[in-house]
C-alpha cells in the first residue's frame, strides 16, 4: 500500500497539512491535518510498504511495543482508507 | 457537486487556522491579481484598465515566469489559500500555463471570474484540474441590466453559458452580486438565477471610489445608505423565511455570519489599525507585481520581485506604523462593528484618518434600523458580544 500521488504534505506554522493537488481535488476538497507522528508515517507511506514494514518502522522510530504500533497504525490506516487516500498494489 | 460537506467543514476550520497563522505572521492567504484588464466595462469598477492605459502609465503586467516565481516563493513562505483574480484572469493568453504550474504546487486554489470567457477549452482544463472554489460575479438576471452595468448585453448570454459549464465542474461554486442603482430592484430575480447554479449566494453593496489612475462612475451609481440597508434587509428576510420553511440554516444566510471572526482575532495583532487579516496572514499581489495588504490598500506596497518575497512580506506591517484610526472612530460606539478600515477611508477621502461619510452614514442607518428591528432576528447585541471576545483574546 502507498499514499496516492497528488497529495502533498506541507508544514505551515508548525502544522502538518495534506493538500490535494491537480486531479485529486476532484475526490478530496479541503485538507487533512496530521500530528507529527502521523506525518512521519505518512512520509514513510509515500513509498510502497507492507503493513508489517510500517509496524517495524514505528517500533524502531518511537520505541513502542508491537501491539501498540499495530493498534495505532490500524486506526491511522482506517482513517486514510475512509478518505480514499491509499492505493494498493494488485 | 462533489465533497461539499468536506469543503464546508474545511472552510470553518480554516478561520481558526488563519488566526493561528496571523499570530505567527505567516502569509497563509494570497491573492494573485493576474491582470487589471477585463472584457467587461463595469461602470463601478475600481480597477479596470485597458492595455493602452497600462502602457500610457509606463507599466506592464507580470510575465508568465514572474507569476510562477512568485507562486514558488509563496509556497516556501507558507501560503496555503491562493485566490486568482483580475480584472478578468481568463483574459490572459497564458492563463492555462500559469494555472497548470501553480496547480501542482500545493495551494488550495480559488478563482474569481465573471464566467463569460469560460469555453470548451477552460471547461476541459477545470474538469481535469478543478479549483477548490470558483466565485462568479453576476451583475443581473437579464441582458438589459448587463448592458447598463457591463456595457454589453451579450455579456449576459456569455455569463449564463459559462455558468452552465461550471455546473458540471467538480468545484464549490459561489455567486456574488454587487448592487448599484442599475440592479437595485432585481435582487429576487438575480438570486433566483444564481440559485439555478448554486445556493452559495452573497451580496455586496459597498462600492468604493477607484484606485488612482482609474476612472469609474462609482460615486454616481452606488446605492445610498438607505438603499444599502433596504437591500440587506430584503436579503435577510428571504433567508429568514427560508430558514423558517426548511428548518435549516443556509450557509449564506446573513444571520449565520453575524459575527465576523476576522475582527475578533485581528484587533490585537500588529498592525492593530487593520482589523482584518491583511498584512497579518493575508496579502495581495497586484498585476504589476507589488505586494499589498489587500486590493483597497493600493498605496501601501512592498516589492516581492525586487526585495524577495519573505522580505516584502516581513516589511508589509511596518508600512502601517504611523497610521491611526480617526479620533472620532475610536470614541464612537460603533467602532467594533463598523467597516472603518483606513483603506476605505483613503479610497473615499484621500486620507487614512479622515472619516468617510459614505461609510459612516451606512453604519448609522443600519444601527437606527437594528434598534427598530424585531428582536427575533437579532437575538444578541453584536457590539457587546464582540467587545467581550476582544477582551478575552489569549
Ligand atoms: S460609524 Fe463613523 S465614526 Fe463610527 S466608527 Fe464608523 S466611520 Fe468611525
Amino acid at each position: 500500500m502507498k499514499i496516492k500521488n497528488g497529495y502533498l504534505l506541507r508544514t505551515i506554522a508548525d502544522t502538518n497539512i495534506v493538500v490535494p493537488v491537480s486531479e485529486r481535488v476532484i475526490e478530496f476538497k479541503g485538507m487533512i491535518t496530521l500530528n507529527d507522528v502521523s506525518a512521519d508515517i505518512w512520509r514513510f507511506l509515500e513509498t510502497e510498504r507492507e503493513f508489517e514494514e510500517v509496524v517495524t518502522y514505528m517500533i524502531a522510530e518511537y520505541s513502542i511495543d508491537k501491539e501498540v504500533a499495530k493498534r495505532d497504525l490500524k486506526v491511522l490506516l482506517s482513517q486514510m482508507k475512509e478518505n480514499g487516500i491509499l492505493e494498493y498494489d494488485k | 457537486m462533489i465533497n461539499n460537506e468536506k469543503a464546508r467543514a474545511w472552510e470553518s476550520a480554516d478561520s481558526t487556522f488563519a488566526a493561528h497563522c496571523a499570530r505567527r505572521h505567516i502569509p497563509l492567504r494570497g491573492t494573485f491579481e493576474l491582470t487589471p484588464r477585463c472584457n467587461f466595462h463595469c461602470k463601478m469598477c475600481y480597477l479596470h484598465q485597458t492595455s493602452e492605459e497600462i502602457n500610457l502609465r509606463g507599466k506592464r503586467e507580470l510575465t508568465t515566469n514572474e507569476w510562477i516565481k512568485i507562486a514558488e516563493d509563496a509556497i516556501n513562505a507558507g501560503t496555503l489559500n491562493l485566490m486568482i483574480t483580475g480584472g478578468e484572469p481568463l483574459l490572459r493568453d497564458d492563463f492555462a500555463t500559469i494555472y497548470n504550474e501553480i496547480n501542482q504546487m500545493g495551494f488550495i486554489i480559488g478563482l474569481n471570474t465573471n464566467a463569460s470567457l469560460l469555453d470548451e477549452k477552460y471547461y476541459r482544463l477545470f474538469s481535469k484540474y478543478p479549483p477548490s472554489t470558483v466565485s462568479v460575479t453576476l451583475y443581473g438576471a437579464d441582458r438589459e441590466t448587463y448592458r447598463r452595468i457591463t456595457g454589453n448585453e451579450g455579456h449576459f448570454d456569455n455569463t449564463v453559458k459559462g455558468l452552465e459549464y461550471l455546473k458540471d465542474i467538480p468545484t464549490s461554486l459561489d455567486i456574488k452580486v454587487t448592487f448599484i442603482k442599475d440592479n437595485y430592484h432585481k435582487l429576487d430575480r438575480i438570486r433566483e438565477t444564481a440559485n439555478r447554479y448554486t445556493d452559495r449566494f452573497a451580496i455586496n453593496y459597498m462600492v468604493f471610489k477607484p484606485v488612482p489612475g482609474v476612472s469609474s462612475e462609482a460615486e454616481s451609481c452606488r446605492l445610498s445608505a438607505k438603499e444599502c440597508l433596504n437591500i440587506d434587509i430584503s436579503n435577510r428576510k428571504y433567508y429568514y423565511e427560508l430558514r423558517k420553511k426548511t428548518g435549516t440554516e443556509n450557509e449564506y444566510d446573513p444571520a449565520a455570519s453575524e459575527n465576523d471572526p476576522h475582527r475578533d482575532y485581528g484587533l490585537d495583532i500588529y498592525p492593530e489599525v487593520l482589523t482584518c487579516l491583511a498584512a497579518k496572514a493575508a496579502y495581495w499581489i497586484s498585476w504589476d507585481g507589488r505586494m499589498l495588504p489587500c486590493a483597497t490598500f493600493d498605496e501601501m506596497a512592498t516589492e516581492p520581485l525586487k526585495e524577495g518575497f519573505s522580505e516584502a512580506w516581513n516589511r508589509l506591517p511596518e508600512l502601517f506604523a504611523g497610521i491611526r484610526h480617526p479620533e472620532e472612530c475610536v470614541k464612537c460606539e460603533h467602532f467594533y462593528t463598523c467597516p472603518n478600515c483606513p483603506a476605505y477611508f483613503f479610497a473615499e477621502t484621500g486620507s487614512y484618518d479622515t472619516v468617510s461619510p459614505y461609510i459612516c452614514d451606512m453604519v448609522k442607518e443600519r444601527t437606527k434600523s437594528d434598534k427598530q428591528e424585531d428582536s427575533r432576528r437579532r437575538p444578541q447585541d453584536k457590539t457587546a458580544k464582540q467587545c467581550k471576545t476582544i477582551n478575552n483574546t489569549d
